[in-house]
Formats: C-alpha cells, sequence, structure tokens
C-alpha cells in the first residue's frame, strides 16, 4: 500500500479563461485535507482532474497508486466522490440509488447505509426530486460513505447547507476518519469546516498551490501584531509580511512567518508591540488572498 | 471494457426510460389500428402522421432523458465518480439507446409491414417507400442522439432534432417523387428497386459513420463535466 493516497506533480491544465498551472499536492494515507479557495480558483477543476473527469495537459496524477487517467477505473473503484454540483436521479428513490452502488461496489455496507440513513434522517423510499438541497447533500454523501472508499473527494460539500445539515455531514465525515487508512480531500470556502475537520491544509489561488502544510503548524505560523509605531506612517521599516496596513501611528501586521526574532525585528524599528493575536483560518485565507491579488496588481 | 459496469448503466437508463416507451409504444399502437381501420385517405394520412410523429419523439425523447439532462441536470459527476471511463460511459449510452430505441422502431416496423401487407385497400407497392422512410428516421435519431453526446447541450441537440426532422419532410417528398419508387407505391406488389435497396444501404452506411465519429470523438475529449 502506497503512503500517499494522492499525489500531483506540475500538473497543467489550459482553458481558454482559466490555467491550473504548475500544481503539486501530496497527500499522505491517512489525513483530512482541507483544500480552501475563492471561486475560480481551481479546487473543482483539481478535483475532476484527480476522478479523471477533466483530463490535464501535462503533469503527472497518482490516485491510491494508481496513474490517472490511464488506471482511473482501479482509482475509482476505492473512491467516494461528492460534489457540490453532483445531483441523483431525481425521479428515483434513495433505496434504488443505495441498491444501484451496492451492485457496482463490492465494499457496499449496508449495515453502515442503514446507520447513516437513520443519523441524516432520511427515508429510502421518498424520491430524490422530493428532497431538500440539504438532503441530497446528505444522500450523495451516505452513497460515498457506505461503500466504504480509501479515499473521499468531497467537492464544496457543505455549501448551501443550514447550520445543523453541515454539522451532521462534518460529523459523519470525522466518524469516517475513525479507519486511520482511509484519506479525504475536502474543498471548500468554509474555512469554519475545514479549520473543524481537517489535519492538512492546502491552498489555491488562480490556479496556483500558494501553500500547504499541516493544520496546526499552518495555523502557529499566521499571526497578527498590533503595533505602535514612533511616528505617524513610519511603517517602511517594517519586517516584511504577508500585509502591513498604517492608519497614524497604529500598524497592523500579518505574517505567515510568526517567530519571536520578528517580534524583535519590530521592536528593532522602535515599534512598541501592543498585541500578538492568532489568526482564524478565515482570516488567513482573506489576508493571503488578499495579499496575492495586490502582488499582482502591482 | 468494463463490461460489468456497463451493464449496470444500460439496466439504469432500460428502467428509468421503460414506462414511458411502453407508452409511447400504445401511441404507436393507436397509430396503426388507425391506418388498418382506415377508410378514407384522410384517416389513413392521420395515422401515418401520427406513426412518424411517435417514431421521431421516441428518438427526442431518448436523447434528452438519457444524455442531456444527465448533462444539464447535474446527474453527469454522478455516473461518472463510478468505475468507468469515457469510452465505457459512451458504450453504455450507445447500447441502452440502441435498445430503447430499436425496440419499439422494430415493433413499429413489423407492424407497419403487417397493416400494409394485410390490408387489402392498402397497396403492398408501398411497403418499400414505408420500410425506406422508418430507415431515415432511424438516421436521424442516430444524428440526433450523437450531437447529445457530442455536445451535451440542450440547444445544439434541439438544433440537429429540428434539422432532421426537416430533412425528414424533404426525404420524404424527394424519395416519394422519384421515378422507381413512385411507380411502384401504388401497385399491387412491394417492389425493392434500386433506389430503394441503395436509400436503404447509404441510410445504415450514415448509421454506421456516425456512430464512428461520435464514438472517436468522445475517446479524445479531455473534459467530461
Amino acid at each position: 500500500m502506497t503512503d500517499r493516497a494522492v499525489q500531483i506533480e506540475g500538473v497543467y491544465k489550459r482553458y481558454p479563461h482559466f490555467a491550473l498551472e504548475d500544481v503539486a499536492l501530496d497527500v499522505p494515507t491517512g489525513t483530512i485535507l482541507g483544500f480552501i479557495g475563492a471561486n475560480g480558483a481551481g479546487k473543482s477543476t483539481t478535483l475532476r482532474i484527480l476522478m479523471g473527469l477533466v483530463t490535464h495537459d501535462r503533469g503527472r496524477v497518482e490516485v491510491l497508486g494508481h496513474t490517472i487517467p490511464q488506471g482511473m477505473i482501479a482509482a475509482k473503484a476505492q473512491v467516494g466522490y461528492v460534489s457540490e454540483d453532483m445531483r441523483l436521479y431525481g425521479g428515483a428513490t434513495l433505496e434504488w440509488h443505495m441498491g444501484f452502488i451496492a451492485k457496482v461496489f463490492d465494499g457496499w455496507d449496508a449495515e453502515y447505509a442503514a446507520a447513516l440513513v437513520r443519523r441524516f434522517d432520511l427515508r429510502p423510499e421518498q424520491k430524490i426530486k422530493g428532497l431538500s438541497h440539504g438532503q441530497r447533500i446528505k444522500a450523495a454523501l451516505l452513497l460515498a460513505l457506505a461503500r466504504r472508499p480509501r479515499l473521499l473527494i468531497l467537492d464544496e460539500p457543505t455549501t448551501g447547507l443550514d447550520p445543523v445539515a453541515r454539522q451532521e455531514v462534518i460529523g459523519a465525515l470525522t466518524e469516517a476518519m475513525q479507519d486511520e487508512s482511509r484519506t479525504v480531500l475536502f474543498s471548500s470556502q468554509n474555512t469554519l469546516d475545514v479549520e473543524q475537520i481537517a489535519d492538512r491544509i492546502a491552498f489555491i489561488d488562480r490556479g496556483r498551490i500558494v501553500d500547504t502544510d499541516d493544520k496546526e503548524h499552518y495555523l502557529d505560523r499566521w499571526r497578527r501584531l498590533r503595533l505602535a509605531l514612533p511616528e505617524a506612517g513610519g511603517g517602511a521599516a517594517l519586517p516584511a509580511a504577508v500585509s502591513v496596513s498604517v492608519t497614524g501611528r497604529v500598524a497592523t501586521l500579518v505574517t505567515d512567518r510568526h517567530s519571536d526574532d520578528l517580534i524583535e525585528a519590530c521592536r528593532a524599528t522602535g515599534a512598541t508591540v501592543q498585541g500578538v493575536d492568532r489568526m482564524t483560518l478565515e482570516e488567513i485565507f482573506v489576508a493571503s488572498v488578499m495579499a496575492r491579488r495586490e502582488e499582482v496588481a502591482a | 471494457m468494463n463490461a460489468v459496469m456497463i451493464r449496470h448503466l444500460v439496466a439504469k437508463d432500460w428502467s428509468f426510460n421503460r414506462t414511458p416507451l411502453l407508452a409511447a409504444m400504445a401511441a404507436g399502437l393507436i397509430a396503426l389500428v388507425m391506418l388498418y381501420m382506415a377508410t378514407s385517405r384522410f384517416m389513413f394520412y392521420i395515422g401515418a402522421v401520427l406513426l412518424i410523429t411517435v417514431v421521431i419523439t421516441i428518438g427526442i425523447y431518448l436523447a434528452f432523458l438519457t444524455v442531456i439532462h444527465e448533462h444539464t441536470k447535474g446527474m453527469l459527476p454522478f455516473v461518472m465518480s463510478l468505475p468507468i471511463t469515457v469510452r465505457e460511459y459512451t458504450a453504455a449510452k450507445l447500447l441502452s439507446n440502441g435498445l430503447l430505441f430499436l425496440v419499439p422502431w422494430v415493433a413499429l416496423s413489423a407492424g407497419t409491414a403487417a397493416v400494409i401487407l394485410t390490408r387489402e385497400n392498402i397497396p403492398n407497392g408501398l411497403l418499400p417507400y414505408a420500410i425506406l422512410l422508418l430507415f431515415h428516421m432511424l438516421t436521424g435519431y442516430v444524428l440526433t442522439l450523437a450531437a447529445a453526446l457530442v455536445t451535451g447541450s440542450e440547444g445544439w441537440t434541439i438544433a440537429v432534432a429540428g434539422a432532421t426532422n426537416l430533412a425528414f419532410q424533404g426525404f420524404m417528398f424527394w424519395t416519394g417523387n422519384l421515378p422507381d419508387i413512385a411507380a411502384h407505391t401504388d401497385g399491387p406488389v412491394a417492389v425493392w428497386s434500386n433506389s430503394v435497396r441503395w436509400l436503404i444501404s447509404a441510410e445504415l452506411l450514415a448509421v454506421v459513420v456516425i456512430l464512428a465519429i461520435t464514438w472517436g470523438w468522445q475517446a479524445r475529449r479531455t473534459d467530461f463535466t
């Protein structure tokens, strides 16, 4: 068994108005990777490449040790995929879908499926077209989870869900991860969900992976420093950072390389460090994307 | 080829579409009864129009229900998340559509032939022309299905279905006036003239070419969303 559930190296995919460029991503077996990016950043395209729905122009993609797209059948036999835009057959019942998936996947666990039906408060005899958006997502997730996949690829599964449904989905995912050999690749714009369940994080922006790290280490690296400058507008001497904003004598510095040395470097400019705040994933996400966009605009 | 998966997908399309298909076949049966019972040219004309409409409608319905709706209503990601390739998906669609269209097409063609050959007031000479038109409808259906598979677009499929329907009217008029067809349609004997044989061969060849192009096109697709 490979110790990498997903390996992507130097992947390019060009569209008329968007391109994935030199995407590289390693997902160790047994991790939950939160894949974060704004709309149109390339999350879905990357996940679709993993599923063989989109063929990359260049680069190497391996899923569970199978090269994609050549080995996609063997890979997909062990992958559960749910995307926000995925729909089940409206005229068929959930029971029909469960029977259909059970025929396709040897690993289908009927007991687990029944437990998920209860947990998600679904009715197998109900037609899919009568389900709410949240129920449809839960039904799709049930079909993916009960096949006991080695890899779960979830593309924005919590988008549009009410808070209760979101917690149910996250709870089921957390439970699914009790099996340490299972890997989850989970894309979302909702950083709260990612912060809650992911143990690794990858950021993608404008078709490029801009950062990837262990979640705790990642959150540890980012800090917002509140500084009092010796004179108004005197932020130019501050050390390099993701962003620095100055209003009068007050400066806010956001860094992704937090260390004691950085604080000393700030003090060396004559600034007084008034506070060092941890940042939420959402704040980091916004700061990171905004900084990149300002960089590109400049 | 993953034959098991193809079989599952064909069975799925069959189970979803057999009821509406039975309804369409019932309408086709009504058309055949009208043709059989026709005591006037007007009633015969109505029966023929109904029969043609049923066959064309079945084709358009299948292209939309089995292919276009999966694209536009978001079922395609679900299907493609199964352990299949684009080639296998295409093979499953061609097989399920072939089955779903050919069952009523063969039944209604056989019914048409039976009506023509058993009713004394309908000349047997009409049979080759009727069969030729049924083959042309088969080709039109395959073209519509190909457009649906290749484009996945509602607009393009409607455009192709409209164009093939329009072409059918022209084909009916053109072939009905070909001398070696027109000379026998009112005759007591079914004459399989050169024109009829050549045109049916051309229709079959067109079906094979359209299917081959569709297969090749799908195999080269790099984006299946």
